[in-house]
Order: structure tokens, then sequence, then C-alpha cells
């Protein structure tokens, strides 16, 4: 069955070809200043997004039954190339001058990017750890791009030998998987569960191997038994990197939880309900109270993320169509969100990175303090913004499962999380500015885009929540 | 299927204890007459000359990276070979965006300058 499906994957391929034209610019071209990276990845991106466009509604097997194309599979490449689009949006002021090999950079992110698309297509374990792979390796590098800066550094290797560390044991447990059910393939795992397994006496070396995929999972997108590297690679990568993997490789990392454990292993998940339930709990509980305490913004934000992560886990726990479908949404919100919050920094970080040194930035850039304040009214989940809706959507997943206190021990975090995003904003607006005559090098129109952008996409999806939510729900087709 | 990993479990007990009676029997019962050259860094049979702890120049790292991808490459290409007529036309083309994406790595580190010593 060799069906070659490249149309299925048109997509990536144009990605890839970007990635390899970049390549050669940035080694070739003898004057490396002038080319628009930016533009030709926010172009390469469109591309990508309107061929996935073309695809989208069908469902195809392709490559020996190792990668199956679906809606839902559809609307993750829709978020990751959208991603990407901000993210090239909001590098360029930030990089320059900073970074020398601006192709690789953009490099880089495309192909990290075509990484989370195979994450999001994949319908084998083998293909799952490549797409993994390819996205890490990716990233590990953009995290260390400013090789002078030791913060840069440090988060790079930390995040690369934990990294790899975390996928040794994720391929443990595909190995312990197969070595029961005999194949890495999605659907043949469930057959051959069913099959062989069932109950027998073998189902705790299968239990093993999930636990052990599980755990690799749980550490790309930072709960909390393995949250530890999160707050200093965060902190010390490069501010739009730090965007993109709080953003993008927290989405790959949740859709690879979504698709690998209600496709693949949906025979086992409701055995880890209640440590996902415990693990839940202590990870949004851990994020917010260690993210009072922070004084730097980058690594205050890193904490919110592991917080966030506790809530979207909510939804997993539920694991119902309402819960399920949250998730993606909140994902979206919280990507736009992060995105923008950290475009924000992009441009502010010339003064600082403390929270002092945000002190009286809402009056000076009253553009910037205003985008600040939705990105943080949406962080702690007010109206009219994605964020109050993400979480409603998942608080009303876990609801309809009967987790009653659950919620109500998310909604107490929440209340706690208000204090530390608000206070963003009390520097911002009601300190005074710690050096009034310091003006910003950067009011850049393609960051001003990026803020735009993500800011009515979260005014959108706060006040038009059922758009969004109706064509998650519609195509959360995997359920357990 | 569990009883079938019982070896692999008595060759791991086996090769434990072989690798600690061994190392225990020769601390235990072994005769140490220690000298001075016995002592030195073993350097293949020469005498050392100064510390080991030089400095590299981080070109060698280099070189010793792009060996590494293309003695990989080489051993991705050994079983092909072996089984050149199975695999077909497929194997072939396979193979051939296989080494055009390794060619398009060595063209990236040509023009990035790595291959110039100085």
């Amino acid at each position: 069955m060799a069906n070659f499906d490249f149309l299925s994957i048109s997509p990536d391929l144009v990605l890839i070809a970007f990635a390899v034209l970049f390549l050669l610019m940035g080694s070739f071209s003898r004057t490396p200043g002038v080319h628009n990276y930016n533009m030709l990845s926010i172009s390469a991106f469109s591309l990508a997004i309107l061929f996935n466009l073309l695809l989208f509604g069908s469902k195809r097997f392709g490559f020996y039954d190792m990668m199956l194309y679906d809606e839902l599979a559809g609307i993750f490449r829709f978020i990751f190339y959208g991603i990407g689009i901000i993210v090239s949006l909001m590098s360029d002021p930030y990089i320059e001058g900073k970074i020398k090999h601006k192709g690789e950079y953009y490099a880089l992110i495309i192909l990290s990017i075509v990484g989370m698309s195979f994450i999001a297509t994949s319908y084998d374990l083998i293909m799952l750890v490549l797409g993994v792979e390819a996205m890490s390796l990716s990233v590990y590098i953009l995290a260390g791009m400013f090789k002078h800066d030791e913060a840069s550094a440090e988060a790079s290797i930390k995040y690369f030998l934990l990294g790899a560390f975390s996928t040794a044991i994720m391929l443990l447990g595909i190995a312990f998987v197969y070595g029961t059910v005999g194949t890495t393939n999605y659907s043949l795992i469930v057959q051959n569960y069913n099959k062989y397994l069932h109950g027998g006496i073998q189902t705790g070396i299968f239990l093993f191997g999930v636990a052990a995929i599980l755990a690799g999972v749980l550490f790309k997108i930072a709960a909390v038994p393995f949250h530890m590297w999160t707050p200093d690679v965060y902190e010390g990568a490069p501010t739009s990197v730090t965007a993109f993997m709080i953003s993008g490789v927290k989405a790959a990392s949740f859709f690879m939880l979504i698709r690998v454990f209600l496709i693949a292993l949906k025979v086992a998940v409701f055995n880890f309900v209640d440590i996902m339930v415990f693990i839940s709990i202590i990870t949004m509980t851990l994020g917010n109270i260690a993210a009072l305490t922070q004084r730097n913004i980058k690594r205050m934000l890193a904490y919110s993320s592991i917080a966030h992560a506790g809530y979207m886990l909510i939804g997993f726990v539920a694991l119902n169509k309402t819960g399920l479908a949250a998730i993606v949404f909140y994902l979206i919100a919280y990507a736009l969100m992060n995105l923008g919050a950290f475009a924000v920094l992009v441009l502010l970080e010339e003064k600082g990175k403390d929270l002092e040194h945000v002190s009286g930035c809402g009056f000076l850039y009253p553009f910037l303090g205003l985008m600040m304040t939705i990105f943080m009214f949406s962080m702690v989940g007010l109206p009219p913004t994605g964020g109050f809706m993400g979480k409603f959507y998942v608080f009303k997943g876990a609801l309809e499962a009967g987790y009653l206190w659950l919620v109500i021990i998310a909604v107490l975090n929440s209340a706690v999380s208000a204090y530390f995003y608000l206070r963003v904003l009390v520097y911002m607006f009601f300190e005074k500015p710690i050096d009034a005559g310091g003006a910003l090098r950067t009011s850049s129109a393609t960051v001003t885009t990026a803020l735009v952008l993500t800011s009515v996409g979260i005014l959108f999806l706060g006040i038009f929540p059922q758009f969004f939510f109706e064509i998650t729900t519609k195509y959360m087709t995997y359920l357990p | 299927m569990l009883e079938s990993y019982v070896p692999v479990l008595i060759l791991g007990v086996i090769s434990v204890g072989f690798a600690f009676v061994t190392l225990a029997l020769s601390h235990l019962i072994g005769e140490r007459k220690p000298t001075e050259e016995k002592l030195i860094p073993y350097e293949c049979g020469n005498v050392p000359i100064g510390t080991a702890r030089e400095r590299f120049p981080v070109k060698f790292y280099i070189i010793a990276m792009l060996f590494i991808i293309f003695d990989v490459e080489v051993a991705f290409m050994f079983p092909w070979a072996v089984l050149y007529e199975n695999l077909g036309m497929l194997g072939l083309i396979e193979m051939l965006i296989f080494v055009l994406i390794l060619m398009l790595g060595l063209a990236y580190v040509w023009g990035k300058g790595a291959l110039e010593w100085e």
C-alpha cells in the first residue's frame, strides 16, 4: 500500500522548499543585509495556508498509512502556519543586528513548523517521533541564537539536554507499546490490543509504555513534574523565539497529546484520568503561585504558561466532546495572547526585562499600553476576550463530565493569577517612568501588524466565540 | 510473550555479575606494584609530552561534525545497496532524494565557508 499522497503534505513541501532557499540564500548571498527574509517567510506560510485550504475537508491516508490528514489536523496546520506568520512579523526588528544568520533563523522557524505539521498528520508512532524531533531540534538551536548571550546559550543547552532525555523516555515507552502489541500504527495498536491483550497479563507492560509516552508528552507541554526547564529556557531564549516556543511548541504538544491518546492509545486513556486530574491541579497551582513572585516579565509569563497548561489539561481530563474541543479553542486564544504579549515585550525589551523597566510605558506608548491591557485581560480570563471564553468552555466540559470540585480549584487559581497579570498593567500605568527620555528605537510596522492581528483575533474569539467553537466541536472526532 | 524476556534478564544478570566479580577479584587478589611509568596517562604507548588538556582549534569540531553526517549517510546506504534489487526504482528515488538533501547541506556548508581552514 505505497500510497504516496504528496498532495496531503504539499503545504509542508512548500515550506521545506522555502527553508532550503533561505539556507542557501544565507550561505551564498554576498549581501546578507538586503534580503527581506520575514516577508519571504510570510509568503511561504501564506502559500502553505492556501494549499491547506484547498486540502481542507478531505480525509487522506498516505505513505504506507503513516500519515492521516483529517479535518482536525487541517485546523492545527492553520494554527501552526498562523503562528509562523505572526512570529515572522515580530522577529525582524528584534533580531536585526543581534543575529548574524538571519536566513537560518527563519529557515529554522519554518522547519520547526514543518515538524509540528508532521505531528498533526502522524498516524504512526515513528512518524510522531520524527515530527517531534524535527520540531524540537530546530527550537533547541533557535533558543541559542544569541550566541554571545550567556542566558541564551544556557537556555539552549538546558532545553536540548532535558528534551533529548524526555524523547528517550518517550521512545522507551514506544518500544514497550511495540513490544506488547507488535505495531506502531495508530489503528493497528487499538486492533491488536483488543485482539491479543485486553486485560491479559501483558497489559501492565503496555500501560507502562503508555505512561512513558505520557511522560514525554507532558515534558513538552511543561506539566508539573516535568516543568523544571520551562522558566530558565523561556527567560533565556530570544524573546521572539520564546513567543514561538510558548505558542507553537505548546500547541503542537497538546495536539500530540490529543491525537496519540485519543486515536492510538484510547484503550488505555481511562487508566490515566485520575493521575491527569492530579497533574492538572498541581500544574496550575504551582504555575500560578510561582508566578506571583517573579519580577522578570518573561519568567512570569513562563510560569503563566505552566498554569495555562494546567487549565488546558482539565479539558483533557473531562474526555468529552466539549472539553476536547475547548482545548483547541483555548490553544488558539492562548497562542494569540502570548504572541501578542511577547510582541509588546519585543518592543519594550530595550528598556529592560523587569517589571520596573516597563514603568510608565502605558502612557508613554499608549498603543502598546492598550495592547498589553487586552493581552493581560485575556490571560486573566476577563470578558470580552478569547481567554475568558477558552476557560469558560474548558470548565463547561469539565462540569459536563462531573468534575465540579476541579472547576472550583481552577477558578480559584484564576483569581490568584489576576494579581500577577494585572501587576504588569499597574507598573505600566500607575508607576512613574524610570527614564522618561529613553525613546524606543523601534515602533516597527511589522510588529504593529502582529499586535493588531493578535488583539483583533482575541477580541473576535471573545465576542463571537461560537464561530470557532462550533468548528472545533464539529471536527473534534477523536473521542475515547 | 513475557516469558520470552527471561533470557534477556538472565543475560543481564550474568553480564553485570561477571563484570562485578572480575573487578572485585582482581582488586582483591591482584598484585600491585605501582611505578612511575605505570601511573602516567596512557597515550598509545608514547611518552606523554605536556598536559592532555590542550585547547583545540574549534575548526576540528566542524570537520568532525561534517564527517559524522557523511559517515551516517554511508551507514544508511549499505543496507540499501544490499537490498538494491528488491527495493527497485522506489528505493533508488528515495536514495536520490536523501543524497540530494545531503548535497544541499554540503552546498550550505561550502557557502558558509566552513570548509576553509583559514
